[in-house]
């Protein structure tokens, strides 16, 4: 079972070790790679949209640690189906579980299908890891960014 | 004959403030820690000698001028060099190259080359490349050895008679691989190149004599040897450093200004412009009065023990690729390796909490990681306060690692 202070804890492990949606997407619309030069963890996002906007597919390259990994991997499970804004407001509810002076009681409240990177609050206690967290969200932002200017309408 | 590391760990207040035994300290090629005789002489300047240098009339300044002109002496010495003139202060060792890259820079163009090697940091490398970004300078790469060295057998292919600069480590901060200078001092004369060592790596390791090793420029930082953060030293040939210009100006560099007309200083205070690192100054030269007061060759065998024993540990375990040179010789203690399947950070942050101090990742040198096809790899090294159950703690943490993130 997890503990608050465990960061390689069995849910982190487990997503890590799922690899779930690694890999490249065919018909991506948006692309977005962020990096950080801290750690050198790096990662590539690809998202496709629905008609409807939301976002149909998400997949992930990772070159990081576990966390990195997990992260990208605990994304590519909770995106599919989600509003294409849902990305910068898990982006913003991690790093906030992650840095805010106070502990937000429950950052992913509004957000239940990203509920998963809870498992990422004992990266805390840890300021030089909280970029291989973020940095999986922080490209899937400029991916979702970039496939909404694809999408969008030419006026 | 064994160190007496109980009493060398007494000389470093760290082992006493931050967890005494439960701290095995193995980051030391990122930063040594401080000895209590640099801290004390910083706090004893401070308190008795603040003031500004080369502006002052005043008892206190005096004392300073005293204490920077004495420091500069004392890194004279540390190095070999002819005259403390020839000793200029910076920040760190990155300060020191850029300063070296900016002011050879200037009297380079299009077509002139400098040459650097695969393994070098980046504080060696990224220099020389904006070089080629603001002047147009080319800019060519020494090869590898299998052994993860400099291939200085590739010297004759590499340098053309447009070379005018060859920077390298002389020691890796990966590898722990030391460079001989000697073959590239030839190579660099036989075309009027001038020789940039890096020895960020080596000065806390190696006896050096810049005269003797025939180089031009030699950088390195205090906090690697045993000194404070914030202070660097470039040595710069005599000759050399007179005939160079300032990359940058402001007080105390200039012996006259009059209209847009400038005379500068001599070296070294033509390179020093501003107020230098003083207090940083005087604990570097204590650190190297502290170091220089031991036994060195006892040291790097010491040291060297140490190495093989963890070189020995690893190769008894599975799943790991050492990078450098195979043996504790012909490397500074340095060890650095990954492990199949972990990632360096995440065996770094396990190490971490079995109390082990070490670095992972790709150490700012980035075209030697790809070189060797690697992400990153996980960094142990050694100081004279280290002993053999830092090594096991090491070893230990490993295993744990290994069990915890498979």
């Amino acid at each position: 079972m997890d503990t608050e202070d465990q960061l390689y804890g069995e849910t982190v492990k487990a997503l890590a070790a799922s690899a779930f949606g690694a890999g490249r997407l065919a018909d991506a619309q948006g692309r977005g790679r962020a990096a950080s030069p801290l750690c050198g963890d790096r990662a590539d996002i690809e998202v496709r949209l629905a008609a409807d906007g939301t976002i149909a597919a998400l997949a992930h390259q990772v070159r990081g640690c576990l966390v990195c990994r997990a992260a990208a991997a605990a994304l590519a499970q909770a995106a599919p189906g989600q509003a294409a804004e849902s990305v910068a407001a898990a982006h913003r509810a991690l790093a906030a579980l992650l840095t805010a002076s106070v502990t937000p009681p429950e950052p992913f409240a509004g957000l239940p299908a990203f509920a998963a990177f809870q498992a990422f609050a004992p990266l805390r206690r840890h300021r030089a890891r909280h970029e291989c967290a973020l940095v999986p969200l922080r490209a899937a932002e400029a991916a979702v960014a970039q496939a909404q200017a694809e999408s969008r309408p030419v006026a | 004959m064994s160190l007496a590391v109980a009493e060398m760990r007494a000389a470093f207040p760290a082992f006493a403030e931050a967890g005494g035994a439960g701290l095995h300290y193995l980051d030391n090629a990122a930063m040594t820690q401080m000895a209590a005789a640099a801290m004390a002489a910083v706090e004893h300047h401070s308190r008795s000698a603040r003031a500004n240098v080369r502006r002052g009339l005043y008892a206190l300044a005096e004392r300073a001028d005293a204490a920077y002109d004495a420091a500069r002496a004392r890194v004279a010495a540390f190095l070999g060099a002819a005259d403390p003139a020839e000793v200029v202060f910076t920040a760190n060792a990155t300060a020191a190259l850029n300063l070296a890259a900016q002011a050879l820079g200037a009297e380079l163009g299009p077509g002139d080359e400098v040459v650097v090697s695969r393994l070098e940091h980046h504080s060696n490398l990224l220099p020389w490349l904006l070089l080629g970004r603001t002047r147009g300078v080319t800019v060519r790469t020494l090869p590898l050895t299998p052994e993860g060295g400099i291939d200085t057998g590739a010297l004759a292919a590499t340098i053309g008679p447009r070379c005018r600069v060859i920077a390298l480590s002389h020691a890796s901060n990966v590898t722990g691989a030391v460079l001989d200078p000697a073959p590239v001092v030839a190579a660099a004369r036989r075309v009027g190149a001038r020789v940039v060592l890096d020895g960020a790596q080596a000065a806390a390791h190696l006896p050096l004599d810049v005269r003797g090793l025939g180089v031009d420029f030699y950088a390195f930082s205090g906090h690697k040897v045993f000194g404070p953060t914030g202070i660097g030293v470039l040595w710069g040939r005599q000759s050399v450093l007179a005939g160079l210009p300032p990359p940058w100006a402001g007080g105390g560099m200039v012996e006259e200004v009059a209209g847009e007309s400038l005379v500068f200083a001599p070296p070294p205070q033509r390179f020093e412009a501003g107020t230098p690192p003083v207090e940083q100054a005087v604990g570097l030269a204590a650190a190297l009065d502290w170091l220089t007061a031991q036994d060195r060759l006892a040291l790097t065998a010491h040291q060297r023990r140490l190495t093989a024993q963890l070189l020995d540990g690893l190769a008894a375990r599975p799943g790991v690729r050492l990078v450098g040179p195979p043996t504790a010789a012909g490397r500074v203690p340095v060890v650095s390796f990954g492990l199949d399947g972990l990632h360096p950070h995440d065996v770094c942050q396990v190490l971490a909490e079995c109390g082990v101090a070490v670095r992972g990742g790709s150490h700012c040198a980035q075209p030697l990681l790809a070189a060797l096809e690697l992400d990153g790899v996980v960094r142990a090294s050694f100081a004279p306060y280290n002993d053999e159950d830092d090594v096991a703690a090491l070893l230990d943490g490993l295993d744990a690692a290994r069990r915890l993130l498979g």
